[in-house]
């Protein structure tokens, strides 16, 4: 079975069907320890990894292969912490955006073309936008996550 | 390239200015006052920075959604990115060897000062104070 990485969580595969080797996905989380959320996740990236050049009718590059992989961290990262399942959408340039929004809190966290990320938190009408090291994804997504969730008003993510 | 300069000669603060929105992308969110929200992914594009749009007063709703049968369209006042330190100007299509012809098409451009870490504030803000014009089948 030639199985390409865009294939990997094609929806009519079953979860525990799908295949788990020679995948960028398999090196991160292992498949059957996956959520339904992220694995629905997983497929959403999927499907936006296929849209071809052109895809915002205003001449975008398609969805680059680092911010494909690097997305995967960031929701490898939260997926034992996600209040709800995330939106993602592709951004013009070929990166992606994977969006919450629990109350009057949200949470955008921007995969760039070239994998690097950019973060931005919004409560009301504050905004702090601040670039999130690669190496910092896991030890500072889950207290993003923890921020949004917070019932404490004052709770701040990052330290 | 040289620099884009504001053109409030032709593009007046009044101005509507319209965005595609393509259904991947809008990202439909209820805001607090129950309205639907594109997501701020809408006015991002990491190419080189500068968003499209179309100057509402020289072009249609159905030439701009002419062969976009799923598309939304936003609306949003050309004073919203000045405000922000943007930069409005007129980019007549012609020629293109991917885009149609469009001579309302037209430019938003963040100023050079603009720092990267400020492109998604304001790219939230403008998504906040964006309008639909149409808005075609919200998911939930």
């Amino acid at each position: 079975m030639n199985v390409g990485i865009t294939d990997v969580f094609e929806p009519t595969l079953r979860i525990f069907g799908e295949p788990a080797t020679n995948t960028q996905f398999s090196r991160i989380v292992p498949l059957f320890m996956a959520t339904p959320e992220f694995a629905e996740s997983l497929r959403t990236i999927s499907t936006l990894a296929k849209l071809p050049a052109n895809w915002d009718s205003y001449g975008s590059p398609a969805v680059q292969t680092p911010a494909v992989q690097r997305a995967v961290e960031v929701l490898a990262a939260c997926q034992a912490l996600c209040p709800t399942a995330p939106r993602i959408v592709p951004v013009a340039g070929g990166g992606l955006q994977i969006e919450w929004d629990v109350k009057s809190r949200e949470l955008e966290i921007e995969v760039l073309p070239n994998g690097s990320i950019e973060v931005l938190m919004v409560e009301g009408e504050m905004m702090i936008e601040t670039p999130l090291p690669a190496e910092r994804v896991y030890p500072i997504i889950p207290m993003l996550l923890n921020w949004l969730s917070a019932e404490n008003p004052h709770a701040t993510a990052i330290r | 390239m040289p620099p884009r300069l504001d053109d409030q000669e032709s593009i007046r603060n009044d101005e509507d200015l319209w965005r595609r929105v393509i259904p991947l992308q809008a990202s439909f969110f209820l805001a607090e006052d129950m309205q639907w929200q594109p997501s701020s992914a809408v006015f991002l594009d990491r190419t080189n920075r500068e968003l499209s749009v179309h100057v509402s007063s020289i072009t249609t709703v159905e030439s701009v959604l002419a062969n976009f049968p799923f598309h939304s369209l936003l609306t949003l006042k050309a004073s919203v990115p000045r405000e922000l330190g943007w930069i409005v100007c007129r980019d007549p299509i012609k020629n293109d060897p991917v885009l149609p012809d469009d001579p309302s098409h037209a430019l938003i451009c963040p100023s050079p000062d603009t720092g990267i870490n400020k492109l998604k504030t304001h790219a939230k803000q403008m998504a906040r104070k964006a309008k639909w014009v149409v808005l075609r089948n919200p998911p939930y």
